[in-house]
């Protein structure tokens, strides 16, 4: 018995081709530091037509597919003897797999209908790990025109996808009717559709999980930028991603800078430390946790020892609403920049920054707070043990700077700065830290030293932001990587305001190296020089341009895929899934609900109807002209005996008024013995039946 | 408010038109505001200058300067050439075009602009006492010269000049081009004119340099004792990182590895060059270090912009095949650890393999790229008609495992080099006895090989280890014991590894012996008996003790106790194979810095 016949419509060929082409340029684009120009021109084509021929010929299946595959081997050998087949062999051998792939699948596509659905789903992996792995560099590209480069070639590759499956299915068969009904093929786009949706839900809370993890536990990410966590949170491990995340700039001497993005005053014994309204003059109105639309000037207070600092920041790997400042803002200028930036926004802000030396901070009060605010940022420091912790710490410390002092001492010659504090066995993981491990990151160092200050009476907060590397300055100008996110103290001291301290210690714990990551200066001085010389074109963000000037469409979809996702084995097990939907795993369910219905007749139905799908994907010609009993009775006389008679006991479910459990007994013993002919049936029908997506029945 | 009094300062620059002199009262302003490190303000007020005077070429040439001193090379050059259209009849920002250029590897553009550039200089310029920007200029077209290749015409250059006067840059070149053309006596003689020169008027980093330069010249010919002289001398002037790298190579080649590391470090605590990291990388691929390798080719690749390439005889299609060809190793060394490492259980075997394929896959590709950079490396030096040994050599490392080819290409090299350095002919037989899998040339070169040259020698035993040629077990067995002592770490990245025999005694769990056999068979070691004769046989020792506990000794073919381990009373395979795995990492390690066996 013939499969369904057999010949591929146009639109199905040239799909396919257009498919395979677009991975193979992908694929030479990602290697073209090796493989020779020529070999990219000529392979493809050579290969193609050569799998096409063998496909058309009368060669039997394995001499066919044999001879597509010796092919390459059989041409170096000529070539070896005329020239050197260094460049031959760097061709070859990086992208045998895709030539491969390529040859196969032309053959089998011609061979093998079945092949015809799986191959579009087979193609995708390779555009979508050269894109999503951002395996392709644009150097040329500002970062926005990489990347909305990069979207529009998985959009295109998404889209080639689909219409490989939809051209799949347009098989014509000997008397050129189309088996599935453009319905179908509207249903199965729609899944896919659907199945792309979940995707980007899964891939936010995927790639957020893993922001947090490689941010230090600080940074939190969405599937396409980083932003700090509202919530300080302590992993078991973490790792450092070093990611180019903005540019910073400040004039004067290169020093380390604490960028804050948020300090976290609130507290609550189930999530800990976390965001609340958040100020830095006591009574001030609450400061701004976003970028505004416009210029905003705020009360940096009356406080000693302070001076303007200003600063320039250009978020690249950014959320472009986050705002960082030094500790205290006092003016907030957002800016308009050049259009083909590579920058998703960039701002200025003047903070006035405390110089306060250890002579001047030595005697200051903790008076000035009114009572709430005193209680409020003592919150969580009435645990005995941390207070004992904190009383041994600042055991010869007088005064709230100094006991603070003393406690940042204590952690920096005590503890040890670990990747891997480990998982607490009773889950409280900063108990785990403080009393046993002694090893941590930035996050539980902050944690910690913020609850024993309160616990003092001194009223403290966790700071959370970029520490900058004041060695890696060029002209003022910074770069911040994403492992750089750090978490610190600020403590409240009168007349000066909130003071800086930072505990986390720079002693590695024994066993452990830390991961020195770099950014080649290659990646982040043309993004200097771009500011430098379009410097020009930056004007101060009023609020209504602000809002005119607010991202087009397009620049903020680029940006979100700008970063690169992880969740691609994730998108492409979903594909996967959705092609399989419609025709193999509701029709599965709905035959093992049917199992356990009341009602004999659903079982009959379920499973005929479930059992005929895997009969048609195994190859069992179908058209429309056909009824039932005809197509049934074809396979009787072939070689699944019994199928008729079941197809009758079928049609008397559908039909019949009358129908017993007798019958559903009867058309059981007749399934089993179909399945078990069925299963002798050639491995040619039998693995199309297994792993074709199938399709629906006529009736 | 400095901000806003600054801002408003800038509007009133920015409004009134500025004469010549008020453009040196800003450029002095600049000057200070750099002092300061107030860079935003010293580019703003350039900026507005420019703005206001957009024909003050100064204010260009100025941006580009600072742009220059901080590695910003595109938009100092672009600067440099504003100025330079402004005021074309200022010949020094052509020079300032042309060292732009330079640092940006655009070293044909520059050879081009310093060309013109001499040309339109006067040479009544050469009588000014003191350097002319017309010295610099020919002292960098020579430089520029021999960076292309192009050894010929710098030479002529030079010496047409040198003829009239003596310069010590020019001599410097000149003997730098000579050693592009392997002149060992010319080269020698220029170098030494120029060191004199720059002594006698107390110029120790010149001398410095040139020093380190023929350390170079010397190592270049094989004349090790010559080398380290010119190093020591070198260090002796100024204490740089060129100095310790090349006292480092000496004493890495002549198989002193503490001495190497000493000074491969010291070379890294000053060197603003990838240098010292990309041997330090070498050092530790060779000895089996493999991770610290990778992390310092990192550095090395992650480090810096390729600027620095700009004062060394170097350029990134070098710079890559050095690092592509290390990859390569490393890689491939990682995955063949991996084969000899003992895994048990289906997911630590299947991540074993997975990670072998990763590994061999990226070696594959670096093998290609190598490949692909060196061939067009070749390309170029034949197209320039420029160094014939280079590109014979190259082409035969191009080659490498493509015999009949690569047989060609380093017969050339061979009859090239041995030519004029005839130290050079144990160097061929090892690559020769390599491509053609001869012991009787690995056997050669081995009797060839000076006592300073160590390096070769581990290559040339490992080769002959890895022969596996029936015919010469003998040697090459010996081989492998001779390797182990001098490099244990070097082994098993390569395949190789020591036949072991496993012996038990005391109260241990039945079966262990027979799963810890199995392991290592599984694993790709070759199991022998303790008493079975060979000079390469290590003993994989355990011994039952009280308590049910274990004692594991790994000893080596002298008898000495390698690494050892304690542990309870197991016998799984999963609980044995992580035992067996650091036990083997200990024997097969050797000890940084050296001091081993």
């Amino acid at each position: 018995m013939s499969g369904i016949s057999e010949k591929p419509g146009r639109p199905a060929e040239v799909s396919r081709v257009m498919q395979l082409l677009f991975g193979w340029i992908l694929y030479c684009l990602w290697l073209g530091d090796v493989v020779p120009s020529w070999w990219t021109w000529a392979a493809f084509p050579v290969i193609w037509l050569a799998a096409r021929a063998a496909a058309g010929s009368r060669l039997r299946f394995t001499v066919g597919l044999t001879g597509i595959l010796i092919l390459p081997v059989l041409v170096r050998l000529v070539l070896s003897l005329f020239a050197s087949v260094v460049d031959f062999d760097n061709g070859w051998m990086l992208t045998a797999p895709y030539l491969l792939l390529t040859a196969i699948s032309t053959f089998l596509h011609r061979r093998w209908s079945f092949w015809r659905q799986m191959e579009p789903p087979i193609l995708l992996p390779v555009p979508a790990w050269i894109l999503g792995g951002n395996l392709l560099e644009f150097p040329d590209l500002s970062v926005p025109a990489a990347a909305t480069l990069r979207l529009s070639l998985a959009v295109l590759a998404l889209l080639l996808t689909v219409l490989g499956l939809w051209s799949g299915d347009r098989i014509v068969t000997r008397n050129r009717r189309m088996v599935r009904s453009p319905a179908g093929r509207l249903v199965h786009a729609s899944i896919l559709t659907a199945a792309l949706l979940l995707l980007v839900l899964g891939g936010l809370f995927l790639r957020r999980e893993n922001a947090l993890r490689e941010g230090g536990g600080v940074l939190a990410g969405d599937l396409f930028r980083f932003d700090f966590n509202d919530v300080l949170s302590l992993e078991p491990e973490i790792s450092l991603n070093a990611e180019l995340t903005m540019l910073y700039r400040e004039d004067g001497p290169a020093v380390t800078r604490y960028l804050r993005r948020f300090t976290l005053s609130g507290w609550d014994e189930s999530q800990g430390f976390y965001r609340d309204s958040e100020t830095d003059i006591p009574g001030a109105p609450p400061a701004p946790q976003s970028l505004p639309r416009g210029p905003v000037e705020l009360d940096a207070g009356d406080l000693k020892s302070r001076i303007e600092v200003v600063q320039e920041y250009y978020l690249i790997a950014l959320d472009p609403t986050s705002l960082f400042s030094l500790n205290i803002p006092s003016r907030i200028e957002p800016w308009i920049i050049w259009d083909d930036a590579s920058f998703s926004r960039a701002y200025g802000v003047t903070s006035m920054v405390s110089v306060a030396g250890p002579w001047e901070l030595f005697d200051a009060r903790i008076d000035s707070l009114n009572d709430g605010l005193r209680r409020y940022y003592l919150e969580g420091g009435d645990d005995e043990a941390y207070r004992e912790l904190a009383l041994e710490a600042a055991a010869d410390a007088v005064g709230p700077w100094e006991q603070a002092e003393a406690i940042k001492n204590w952690f920096h010659s005590n503890y040890f700065y670990s990747l891997n504090p480990g998982v607490a066995p009773d889950g409280d993981q900063l108990d785990w830290f403080l009393f046993e491990t002694l090893r941590g990151y930035c996050s539980y160092y902050a944690f910690a030293m913020t609850r024993m200050c309160r616990s003092l009476g001194i009223p403290a907060r966790v700071a959370v932001g970029f520490l900058t590397d004041p060695g890696s300055s060029v002209l003022g100008f910074v770069p911040v990587r994403s492992d750089q996110a750090h978490a610190w103290v600020e403590v409240w001291l009168d007349d000066y305001g909130w003071i800086e301290f930072d505990p986390t210690s720079q002693t590695m714990a024994p066993g452990e190296d830390y991961p020195f990551r770099f950014i080649n200066p290659q990646q982040w001085l043309p993004l200097v020089e771009e500011v430098l010389s379009r410097s020009g074109e930056i004007d101060v963000a009023l609020p209504a341009e602000e809002e005119t000037a607010s991202d087009s469409w397009w620049r903020t979809l680029s940006r979100r895929v700008a970063d690169r996702s992880r969740i691609l084995p994730v998108i492409l097990f979903l594909l996967i899934v959705a092609v399989y939907i419609p025709n193999r795993i509701l029709p599965y369910l709905r035959a093992k609900a049917a199992d356990q219905a009341r009602d004999p007749r659903r079982a009959v139905l379920y499973r005929w109807r479930r059992f005929s799908a895997t009969l048609v994907r195994s190859g069992a010609a179908v058209s429309k002209k056909d009824t039932v009993l005809d197509w049934a009775g074809r396979q009787d006389a072939g070689d699944l005996k019994g199928f008729r008679h079941w197809t009758d006991i079928y049609l008397k479910a559908v039909y019949s008024p009358e129908f017993e459990a007798g019958d559903r007994d009867t058309a059981l013993g007749l399934e089993a013995e179909v399945r078990r002919r069925f299963r002798q049936l050639s491995w040619k029908r039998l693995l199309p039946a297994a792993l074709r997506p199938g399709r629906s029945l006529p009736w | 408010m400095n901000r806003w009094i600054f801002s408003l300062f800038l509007i009133l620059v920015s409004m009134v038109p500025l004469a010549a002199d008020e453009v040196d009262d800003l450029l002095a302003l600049v000057e200070m505001e750099l002092e300061n490190e107030s860079y935003t303000r010293a580019i703003a007020l350039l900026e507005e200058g420019k703005r206001s005077r957009p024909a003050e070429y100064r204010l260009y040439a100025r941006a580009g300067d600072l742009y220059l001193a901080r590695e910003l090379h595109r938009l100092a050059l672009a600067e440099y050439r504003r100025a330079a259209e402004l005021a074309p009849s200022v010949h020094h920002l052509q020079w300032d075009i042309a060292v732009a250029l330079g640092y940006l590897g655009k070293n044909g553009e520059a050879v081009d602009t310093l060309e013109l550039l001499l040309n339109r200089l006067s040479s009544d310029d050469a009588e000014t006492p003191g350097r002319t920007l017309r010295d610099s200029t020919i002292d960098d077209l020579s430089w520029m010269y021999f960076k292309t290749d192009r050894f010929d015409e710098g030479i002529s250059l030079l010496e047409g000049e040198l003829e009239n006067r003596f310069d010590a840059y020019w001599a410097h070149t000149l003997g730098t081009l000579y050693s592009g053309k392997y002149s060992l006596d010319e080269s020698r003689k220029w170098y030494l004119r120029s060191i004199d020169a720059a002594l006698e008027r107390g110029d120790s980093l010149f001398a410095s340099i040139a020093c380190y330069n023929m350390s170079l010249l010397e190592f270049s010919f094989y004349r090790y004792d010559e080398a380290r002289e010119r190093a020591m001398m070198s260090l002796d002037l100024r204490d740089r990182a060129g100095g310790h790298l090349v006292v480092g190579e000496l004493d890495f080649l002549a198989w002193d590895l503490p001495g190497a590391l000493e000074s491969y470090r010291n070379a890294e605590s000053m060197d603003d060059t990838p240098l010292a990291r990309m041997d330090l990388a070498e050092y530790h691929l060779r000895t089996g270090y493999l991770d610290v390798a990778i992390r310092y080719l990192d550095e090395a690749e992650g480090s810096g912009d390729e600027s620095w390439m700009y004062r060394f005889g170097l350029d990134s299609t070098r710079f890559g095949m050095d690092l592509s060809e290390m990859r390569r190793d490393v890689f491939a060394g990682k995955a063949a650890v991996e084969k000899l490492t003992p895994r048990a259980g289906l997911i630590a075997r299947f991540s074993g393999v997975r990670n072998r394929l990763r590994w061999k896959a990226v070696s594959m590709y670096q093998d290609r790229k190598y490949r692909a950079l060196t061939g067009s490396h070749v390309r170029d030096l034949r197209t320039k008609g420029g160094n014939e040994l280079d590109a014979a050599w190259y082409a035969a490392m191009a080659h490498r495992g493509y015999r009949r080819r690569a047989l060609v290409y380093l017969e050339e090299a061979r009859k090239l080099e041995t030519a004029f350095a005839p130290d050079a002919e144990p160097w061929y037989l090892l690559e020769l006895g390599v491509e053609r899998s001869s012991s009787r040339y690995l056997m050669d070169a081995l009797a060839g090989f000076g006592p300073r040259e160590g390096e070769p020698v581990e290559r040339a035993l490992r080769e002959l280890a890895a022969s596996g040629n029936r015919r010469v077990e003998t040697e090459s067995r010996d081989a492998l014991a001779r390797l182990y002592r001098i490099n244990p770490g070097g082994l098993r990245q390569y395949g190789l590894s020591l036949p072991v025999a496993v012996v038990s005694s005391g109260n241990i769990p039945p079966g262990v012996p027979r799963r810890i056999r199995r392991l290592l068979r599984r694993s790709g070691y070759r199991l022998t008996e303790s008493s079975d004769p060979g000079p390469d046989i290590s003993v994989l020792r355990i011994v039952g003790a009280e308590g049910g506990r274990m004692r594991w000794y790994f000893e080596d073919p002298d008898g000495v106790g390698r690494s050892a381990a304690e542990t309870g009373g197991i016998s799984r395979g999963r609980k044995l194979a992580p035992v067996l795995e650091g036990l083997l990492d200990g024997f097969y390690a050797t000890p940084l810095g050296g001091g081993f066996g």
